[in-house]
């Protein structure tokens, strides 16, 4: 086992190399002058070439791409062009931000999809299985940035329920326990808009996963030894079924690192996304390389984690 | 603990927190304070130090936070004294006395003298200093010299006493002293002992969590890409009526919705398709002034698609501008025909009359000039006999310019000019066609935002780079906006500057590089809970009357 995760983490770093420099050339080509605004033709034109040089930009590209990697390499992320400041401590503020919201938005999923999905399941073709069905659809069609308005507008406007945006009441003074709940209330709007989307794919899968299971030889010779229908699903159905979920888990913990770009916006939610989106309109290179990277390599070991995962809850898979 | 527990119990908790958040949602802050919120629509950099920060959010910021000088008074002349009690240029303009009100003090406790004021100047004139306000002190004598290394003083710069400086300048200027001077002190108790790492200043907790400022609020908190909070600065010498302002980011979309919702108390920039909603708020007071910036539609003037002035003359007269401004705008922006905005002294409202719209004048001129159309298809042909196509971009991200190309494009066709309008690009990459004279663009659509001085050199000068249009050279154009600064008839009297300036707007207008199309009023909301807020062409939220700001009990 030891040795398949040493294979696997080696095997990331051509790939993640390739990944930079597809990102970097991406970048390259879009155009756009990261340091001048273009918004007032009093500009200290001077001031601007001193910054072309200071950040490298008048050199080659490639050897911009080798300077960048080489920095990336040692933990040095680089300084960003809109705020002089260390990216490193830019994604650091955040990063706490996006984890808590993602964490948030996957445990509403995971308590609503997988009870749905399994209530569904036993009862394929009802009424309650098609209403779940014909949600599902809707959450999984309805586009993010519209349901994030929908309930600020119902939610904090209408009902005053949830605060509008923020992670945080202004100027508070909350401290321990009565902090973590004003940062639940506000996390829970973002968290729920998020979680819509998802809700609506995992109760399909665990759904289509649960009736997969049932239908199989195992369950039919559990049911033909008269065990009752609960330890039939507990111990023979769900076992076999959730394991699939494991590999989405991964693949979450992958997407959850690179924000909400859309909904962290909406909420004004200072996070990656909000981070993402603010840097690609000022054309904020050094941050827009880390974000992508962090991501790229979240993605990776979110695949990573799923095999591992899937190894541990299933016996029949084994790695060498 | 099987599956099921653990799903059960998450669930359980979730639940439970859900209920608990939402029966504390009504819980109020101790309150007492007289707090308002004020929302800006994008994040803040978080640069707060005066002479290092490029955003223009993190300047809102500063405003509160940071004293001037002096400020400009409602015909936008400096003229209210804010650190300082007393100034006077000399007679010819080559220098200046400035006395500083006594007992001032910085929000650390320290006094702020003079001392701060020129440490402030050679901080910016400093070889090593990394900011982009240098301009700003340039007009100092020996200014230029520090900054490449040869001096390590100003030159130009006396102290007299604790409150009072004498300042002599390169060479008499006739600009407004608060464009040729810089007149925001930063504390030289902090920032001396730092002089070495000048290049990092931006990055030092000074300019970014721990600031040390001079105006009427400080500081308190900042959250990256949430908010800033700033609190009264209770031994300051003009005392805020509010104990804390509040600068909130919040989206756009959502921002209207909290003005009604009283969430927010004040918003710079109501966008325009907004306004008549905002009107019929109860809460709210909406006010609109025109502004520093305008829109333009630019020529590559070396390009020979539309290096003809008579071209540029007859498209000049096709546009139907006032058409725009009520079509789009509901009338709220200001025609105007000159580079100048029109609440400075130095418009000249003479010039309106050239350019007025008429599609008949635009073809006279177009027949004139030797543009026919050869071959029938209502289009007139380049003189050449050759097809006339002329290209049209713009950026995308005013909605407001977005609409108009299209409307631009069917006026321009009407007085017989094919134009091809172009596929919007976003602004950064727009700005980056347009300022490489890539040989496709030919005409273009762009705003500016200027300052209240009238100085045309930044954009127009002929080896500007922001000069897009590539013209001034082999004209009097450049002599005559350095007359505007330094000849003696400007420097003389307002009257005579004025002139001058007019006589370079009407050879521009003879010339058309740019046509003006028109200057959007700036319109501010504010809460009717907010008492004693002034307006005028600062708008609400940047007026320099803050102080006086307070809240209904």
């Amino acid at each position: 086992m030891a040795k398949y995760i040493i294979r696997r983490v080696l095997g990331m770093i051509p790939m993640l190399i390739l990944i930079s420099i597809i990102l970097f050339t991406m970048i390259q080509l879009v155009p756009g002058d990261p340091l001048s605004q273009g918004l007032n033709p009093n500009e200290d034109q001077e001031y601007i070439e001193k910054l072309r040089v200071e950040f490298g930009l008048d050199k080659h590209p490639v050897e911009q791409y080798f300077l960048w990697a080489k920095n990336f390499a040692t933990g040095d992320l680089g300084i960003s062009f809109r705020t002089k400041g260390e990216v490193a401590s830019e994604i650091g503020d955040r990063v706490g931000n996006t984890v808590f919201l993602g964490v948030t938005a996957l445990i509403i999923t995971y308590s609503i999809a997988v009870p749905l999905g399994i209530l569904s399941a036993n009862r394929p073709y009802s009424k309650l299985d098609y209403t779940v069905t014909g949600l599902s659809f809707v959450g999984y069609s309805f586009p993010s940035f519209f349901l994030g308005l929908l309930l600020i507008f119902g939610f904090s406007f209408q009902l005053d329920w949830f605060p509008m945006n923020g992670t945080e009441t202004v100027a508070s003074g909350y401290e321990g326990l009565d902090y973590l709940i004003d940062r639940l209330h506000h996390v829970v709007l973002p968290a729920f808009t998020l979680a819509v989307i998802s809700t609506a794919s995992y109760t399909r899968y665990v759904r289509a996963s649960v009736m997969d299971a049932k239908a199989q030889d195992f369950t039919r010779t559990a049911f033909a030894k008269g065990l009752s229908t609960k330890v039939v699903m507990r111990k023979h159905v769900l076992r076999n079924a959730l394991i699939p979920l494991v590999t989405l888990f991964g693949l979450d913990l992958g997407a959850l690192l690179g924000g909400a770009i859309i909904t962290e916006t909406i909420f004004t939610y200072p996070g990656l996304g909000q981070l993402f989106l603010d840097s690609v309109a000022n054309r904020d290179y050094p941050v827009i390389m880390a974000l992508s990277m962090i991501t790229s390599t979240a993605v990776l070991f979110g695949n990573l984690i799923a095999d591992i995962l899937y190894a541990f809850v299933d016996p029949r898979i084994k790695y060498e | 603990m099987n599956k099921r527990k653990i799903g059960a119990l998450s669930l359980a908790v979730v639940m439970g927190l859900s209920v608990f958040a939402t029966a504390c949602g009504s819980k109020s802050s101790e309150a007492k304070k007289k707090q308002i919120t004020v929302a800006m629509t994008s994040t803040f950099a978080g640069t707060f130090n005066p002479v290092l920060y490029e955003d223009q959010y993190d300047a809102y910021v500063l405003n509160f936070t940071f004293d001037s000088l002096w400020a400009q008074d409602e015909k936008v002349e400096t003229t209210i004294p804010v650190l300082a009690e007393s100034w006077k240029e000399t007679p010819n303009k080559d220098g200046a006395t400035i006395k500083l009100k006594k007992d001032l003090k910085w929000h650390d406790g320290k006094p702020l003298t003079i001392d701060d004021v020129i440490f402030t100047w050679e901080f910016i004139a400093n070889k090593d200093y990394q900011g982009p306000r240098f301009d700003y002190v340039e007009s100092i004598k020996g200014a230029r010299a520090m900054k490449d290394g040869k001096a390590t003083k100003l030159e130009g710069v006396k102290k007299v006493d604790d409150q009072t400086v004498e300042v002599t300048f390169e060479k008499p200027d006739a600009r407004d002293i608060s464009t040729k001077l810089w007149s925001i002190p930063i504390p030289k108790h902090i920032w001396e002992s730092k002089l070495g790492s000048i290049k990092n200043a931006v990055n030092d907790p000074a300019t970014t969590k721990k600031v040390v400022g001079s105006g009427p609020f400080k500081v308190k908190d900042f959250k990256a890409g949430q908010y800033v909070l700033v609190e009264k600065f209770k031994e300051h010498h003009k005392q805020a009526k509010l104990d804390n302002i509040v600068l909130k980011v919040v989206q756009p979309d959502v921002a209207i919705a909290a003005l009604q919702k009283g969430e927010i108390d004040m918003l710079a920039s109501v966008p325009m398709a907004e306004v008549d909603k905002v009107k019929t708020f109860s809460n709210v007071e909406i006010k609109e002034t025109p502004d520093f910036g305008y829109q333009y539609l630019g020529f590559k003037t070396k390009n020979p698609v539309v290096s003809d002035k008579n071209l540029r003359r007859a498209i000049a007269y096709a546009i139907n501008r006032q058409a725009l401004v009520d079509g789009l705008m509901g009338g709220r922006a200001t025609l105007l025909s000159q580079a100048i905005a029109p609440v400075s002294y130095y418009y000249d409202q003479k010039l309106d009359a050239s350019y007025i719209y008429s599609a008949d004048k635009a073809k006279e001129t177009l027949a004139a000039a030797g543009y026919k159309d050869v071959n029938g298809d209502g289009f007139v042909e380049d003189k050449a006999g050759k097809p006339l196509v002329v290209n049209l971009d713009y950026p995308v991200g005013n909605p407001v310019r977005e609409k108009s190309a299209p409307l631009i494009k069917a006026d321009i066709e009407k007085a017989g000019i094919k134009v091809n309008l172009r596929k919007p690009r976003d602004f950064k990459s727009h700005s980056e066609f347009v300022e490489r004279d890539d040989t496709d663009v030919h005409m273009w659509l762009m705003g500016w935002g200027t300052d209240t001085d009238p100085d045309q050199s930044g954009a127009y000068k002929s080896d500007a780079p922001f000069n897009y249009s590539r013209w001034g050279a082999g004209t009097d154009s450049d002599k005559l906006i350095d007359a505007q600064k330094f000849d003696p008839k400007a420097l003389a009297s307002k009257e005579g500057r004025k002139e001058l300036l007019s006589q370079w707007s009407k050879l521009f207008q003879d010339e058309s590089p740019v046509v003006f199309l028109y200057s959007m009023n700036q319109i501010d909301a504010k809460s009717k809970r907010v008492l004693n807020a002034q307006f005028d062409w600062h708008g609400y939220v940047e007026h320099p009357a803050f102080t006086e700001w307070d809240v209904k009990e």
